[in-house]
């Protein structure tokens, strides 16, 4: 049997594997506070927080995987990042109910001037 | 020239997903749609739900206001309507810039680049300038 175990897998986008902070003597501490601040005030307050908040996550995320920042503010990057997603998607709901309120509001004004046009040549 | 291709790219790099930029785009076609109603059928549009169900602003609102006095090229009035706002807007431009030239010269330390960010009392600046912000907001009717 050999002396030396098999690597594990890593995952796609994993160059190699995970390095404990301060290993290399460039990992960066984390932002997992802040990334979970910006999560919460994009859901409850305004989405652009949270666009915000999922780009933050996303880098500091890719940044623990290859062991460039602190690895323990994993949990709160992670946590803000997704509240930084739905922060954003409930963007993207509110956007769409407005474009269809102002299409039914144009159709509405559209209905409404042809009824009149047709009222007005029908006259006496 | 750099392309749209080129920018895109870089952006994924620089963790902004697909979805974020989706986020983006929807926020811009949101004010773009607001301003247009507001220009030509002179209704005020609020794009806020914080607004809508609360019935008090929330600390970015104002932000499709200052928006278009951006679009007019009136930073002054447009800082007054939501200073804030303004700071992020220069903030993206200034990322923007920067995100550009580093590209082209030599890089910082990986250590050095945003750990001034890290530590709860980021969070806590940020808290503090949120609702400062919002009691501006708040006093000033947005």
């Amino acid at each position: 049997m050999s002396q030396y175990s098999t690597p594990p897998s890593l995952p796609p986008g994993m160059p190699f594997p995970p390095t404990q902070p301060g290993m290399l003597g460039q990992s960066m501490p984390h932002r997992g506070v802040l990334v979970l601040v910006l999560g919460i005030l994009g859901i409850i307050m305004c989405g652009v927080f949270g666009v915000i908040a999922w780009v933050m996550g996303n880098r500091d995320v890719n940044q623990m995987q290859v062991g460039r920042m602190d690895p323990s503010g994993r949990g709160l990057t992670d946590a803000g990042r997704i509240c930084g997603i739905i922060g954003t998607v409930l963007l993207c709901l509110q956007v769409a109910a407005l474009l269809i309120w102002l299409l039914f509001i144009v159709f509405v004004i559209a209905v409404a001037g042809a009824t009149a046009a047709g009222g007005a040549r029908g006259g006496p | 020239m750099i392309s749209g291709r080129a920018i895109v790219h870089r952006l994924h790099e620089h963790g902004v997903s697909t979805g974020a930029m989706l986020g983006v785009s929807a926020w811009a076609v949101a004010v773009l749609a607001a301003m247009l109603v507001e220009r030509f059928a002179g209704q005020e549009v609020t794009l806020c739900v914080f607004k809508r169900v609360t019935g008090s602003p929330c600390p970015m609102c104002g932000s499709t206001r200052a928006t278009a006095l951006l679009a007019r090229g009136d930073v002054g009035a447009a800082a007054v309507m939501n200073p804030l706002f303004v700071a992020v807007v220069a903030a993206a431009i200034v990322w923007g810039v920067w995100m550009i030239v580093r590209a082209r010269t030599a890089r910082r330390s990986r250590a050095a680049r945003g750990a001034w960010m890290s530590g709860p009392w980021a969070a806590a600046a940020l808290l503090v300038v949120v609702g400062i912000n919002w009691a501006y907001v708040l006093w000033r009717g947005n």
